[in-house]
């Protein structure tokens, strides 16, 4: 089987919190329920930003290749796994 | 991962775009399971470098969409897929690109995932590309919370936004990738049809599509993003004219 294609972020703290305009689209009929999904909404959409910003700090910080995916580094002078 | 420059990249081959620098705007999360987080947001990204194409991508604001899933075991988010929707627009003088672009000419053999492949691909061509098809099953392959995004730059949820397309004529599929996971199933291929999004014709030529499904707890595929790289046949209204010297 193939193996998934993964790509692992490096955790770390991050600070930042989502910009949301409440978009999400889940239409609950009670009040209290869509006060609900509101919140969850933000609550996801602050996931969602927090993941997004952390792919691209870790893009922004290796610069090239390696260091940003959850594989072993790739020695580009002679195409070997290190 | 799938780039608008054409590039196709997975696990093993992947090979980041050079960036210096970054912003955010215009974010959109969805989490069809838990463990599964889908958000499709525009991003700047200043002389964002293609080390294979030796190419520069747009400075401006461009769609990505990109779905992150939880490893159970490290509880680490993974970037599961990515669709990178910048286009280049500048190419470095005299650069010899030190990485090979590998063609994408896979199928994958194994006879039961392929017939899997191909029957969520015939839907998603069904229902999503159809006028109206997709509007009442939000609860079906087009959920409200599935990310679109295509070449447009136009960017939506998945049952209100699929009023917009339209398609005439048939579809035809061709380099076809997937990636089979436990829950997961992430397609890349290449589509030619004749489409049009609110009135504007898009290019009927080999475009690369990247659409995620999610296996959900009643055993059923649905879609969780789906990226179209096709993009508008002429520029659409509004669009500034350069001329050359």
């Amino acid at each position: 089987m193939r193996q998934l294609g993964a790509l692992c972020l490096l955790l770390m703290p991050m600070h930042a919190l989502a910009a949301n305009d409440g978009s999400m689209t889940a239409l609950p009929e009670a009040a209290n329920q869509q006060q609900s999904v509101q919140d969850r909404s933000l609550e996801v959409n602050q996931l969602g930003f927090e993941l997004v910003t952390r792919f691209f700090h870790q893009l922004s910080l290796t610069g090239s290749a390696s260091g940003v995916i959850g594989r072993p580094k790739i020695d580009d002078s002679n195409q070997k796994v290190q | 991962m799938q780039r608008a420059d054409g590039d196709f990249e997975t696990f093993k081959t992947y090979e980041p775009i050079d960036i210096d620098e970054f912003s955010i705007r215009d974010l959109h999360a969805s989490r069809p399971r838990p463990d599964l987080i889908v958000v499709r947001y525009q991003i700047a990204t200043p002389d964002a470098t293609s080390l294979k194409r030796g190419t520069i991508g747009d400075s401006e604001f461009a769609p990505r969409l990109t779905s992150f899933r939880l490893n159970p075991k490290t509880n680490q988010w993974l970037v599961l897929s990515h669709a990178n929707l910048n286009v280049p627009i500048q190419q470095i003088c005299n650069y010899s690109a030190p990485l090979a672009v590998e063609p994408v000419d896979k199928f994958d053999a194994d006879p039961a995932k392929a017939k899997l492949v191909t029957s969520l691909l015939v839907r998603l061509t069904e229902e999503v590309r159809s006028a109206g098809k997709a509007i009442p099953q939000a609860d079906g392959l087009i959920m409200a919370e599935t990310g679109i995004v295509s070449g447009d730059g136009y960017s939506r949820s998945g049952a209100k936004g699929a009023r917009r397309y339209q398609a005439a004529g048939s579809t035809q599929r061709r380099n076809l990738f997937l990636t089979l996971g436990e829950k997961d199933l992430v397609v890349r291929f290449e589509t030619k049809y004749q489409s049009a999004i609110d009135g504007v014709a898009f290019t009927d030529t080999w475009q690369p599509n990247l659409a995620t499904f999610t296996l959900d707890p009643s055993g059923q595929w649905k879609l969780a993003s789906f990226a179209l790289f096709n993009y508008p046949a002429v520029p659409p209204a509004g669009v500034k004219c350069r001329r050359d010297g």
